[in-house]
């Protein structure tokens, strides 16, 4: 893990001093939700009820602006290469870009959260447990699977377009059960069927995850 | 006595392109050899090969008898130095240091981050970003990059290119320096003069091939170029 935990450390300096990515992610979002809120007829029930579909739609959108921008500081110099010729299992390049990930990705939706709540009439601690805990499974799949294809689109030309059309298909039980889950713990629905799709969420982790683990150092290789 | 790198019949292609076509070299340790060859020779993807960066289609490198690509030791035993600097520009040059330190296992990687800047003469600079340095500085900071886990085998890849003449005479006496009889120099370059500061034996490639092997000549300046002349234009000039 030696090698992964610098990775993540050095992506957290880079955010700390440039705050790039947060505030890119947290700006987009914040437009992204407040042109939903007031694209219906006002006092309409209908943004309430989107409401879990806009913000992962959202999350997923932010998610693969933020991940384009993680692997732009990689192709910078040749970095990326800098990583690869690192005396450790190529794995560990792979769970140190995800955590990073992973980690920008959750500080943006932490700060996005109550802004949801205002903009759509929730309660921002409201089921806040089993809702956060559909948004990290989900983010975990969404990093698992975009942190590999990311690297395989890395020096493609059209990344920007590529990237969307790869990893969007391949996120939609992400997208299905994280819609779900916000559905079912800000409208007060039955906590078993939350926690019956927050367990697909982590089984869809589990297969992404050891899915990329095995694959990013095979996709790597020039 | 074990060859300290040996490469046998490496091809590697893309596509419908041949980069090396059946490339055969024994380099003992200590040893510096100067890569010569025209744009598009072949030169950086032998580099890149023998670092464990690009895989070759056929063939096998070994170093210290690990076979490279599935040893961890082996690129452990490598320092590349790549056309691009490999280091970030959002970071400071100890930062970029301390980085590689860390992700390379450097023990101390503090203290050893510390001597390659005074090393490379950047000591004073240390706090600030690269986005700030000049070509030469970035350059200095790569072969500090390139040499901080101590690597016995160290592979520069136009080392001099975009440097003025200043930085190009400073940059090739701390290469000297490198040549310790203790680690291993491959460089692929077109400066012609720096051949003879930098290699016991120079390799000319053109189309992916060897043309030449050979130790270096030095009966006059200019032997080299010569030599270069000869070989790739087959003594028709």
């Amino acid at each position: 893990m030696r090698a992964a935990i610098a990775i993540f450390r050095k992506d957290l300096l880079l955010e700390m001093r440039g705050k790039e990515i947060v505030v890119t992610l947290t700006v987009f979002s914040f437009l992204v939700l407040t042109v939903f809120s007031f694209s219906t007829e006002p006092g309409s029930s209908a943004p309430r009820e989107m409401a879990p579909g806009i913000l992962w739609i959202t999350f997923l959108f932010a998610g693969i602006l933020g991940l384009g921008r993680t692997f732009d500081r990689e192709r910078e110099n040749g970095c990326f290469t800098g990583l690869l010729l690192a005396p450790c299992d190529r794995m560990e390049v792979y769970w140190g870009k995800c955590l990073s990930t992973l980690a920008f990705l959750l500080v943006f939706q932490a700060i996005l959260w109550p802004i949801f709540g205002v903009l759509y009439g929730y309660s921002p601690v409201k089921g806040i447990g089993i809702a956060w805990a559909g948004i990290i499974l989900g983010d975990i799949g969404f990093v698992a699977l975009g942190v590999v294809l990311s690297a395989v689109t890395i020096h493609a030309r059209g990344r920007e377009i590529i990237l969307p059309l790869l990893l969007l298909p391949l996120c939609l039980p992400v997208l299905v059960g994280g819609v779900r889950v916000i559905t079912l713990a800000l409208d007060g629905g039955s906590t078993a069927e939350a926690l019956t799709w927050i367990g697909r969420l982590a089984a869809f982790d589990v297969i992404f995850f050891v899915l990329g683990s095995v694959l990013f150092p095979l996709v790597v290789e020039e | 006595m074990e060859t300290f790198l040996k490469a046998e019949g490496l091809v590697k292609r893309y596509g419908h392109i041949h980069a090396l076509r059946g490339i055969d070299l024994h380099v003992e340790g200590g040893e510096s050899l100067v890569l010569l060859g025209p744009n598009g020779a072949g030169k950086s993807t032998l580099l890149g090969v023998l670092a464990g960066r690009v895989r070759p289609t056929e063939g096998k490198v070994i170093l210290q008898g690990e076979i490279l690509g599935k040893s961890i030791q082996a690129r452990n035993q490598t320092g590349y130095l790549a056309h691009s600097s490999l280091l970030y520009q959002g970071l400071t040059a100890r930062e970029n240091l301390l980085f590689y330190g860390k992700l390379y296992g450097v023990k101390d990687s503090a203290e050893r981050s510390d001597e390659m800047l005074h090393f490379m003469g950047l000591w004073e600079r240390r706090d600030d970003r690269i986005g700030g340095f000049s070509r030469g500085m970035e350059q200095r900071l790569s072969i500090a990059r390139c040499l901080l886990h101590d690597p016995q085998l160290i592979l520069l890849d136009e080392p001099f290119s975009g440097l003025d003449y200043q930085s190009s005479r400073a940059f090739t006496q701390a290469l000297k320096q490198l040549r310790d009889g203790r680690r291993t120099l491959i460089v692929a370059t077109h400066d012609m003069a720096a051949v003879e500061n930098l290699g016991d034996r120079v390799m000319i490639m053109n189309g992916g091939r060897i043309l030449h092997q050979g130790t270096i000549p030095v009966d006059s300046p200019g032997s080299v170029k010569d030599l270069y002349t000869k070989v790739i234009t087959g003594g028709k000039q």
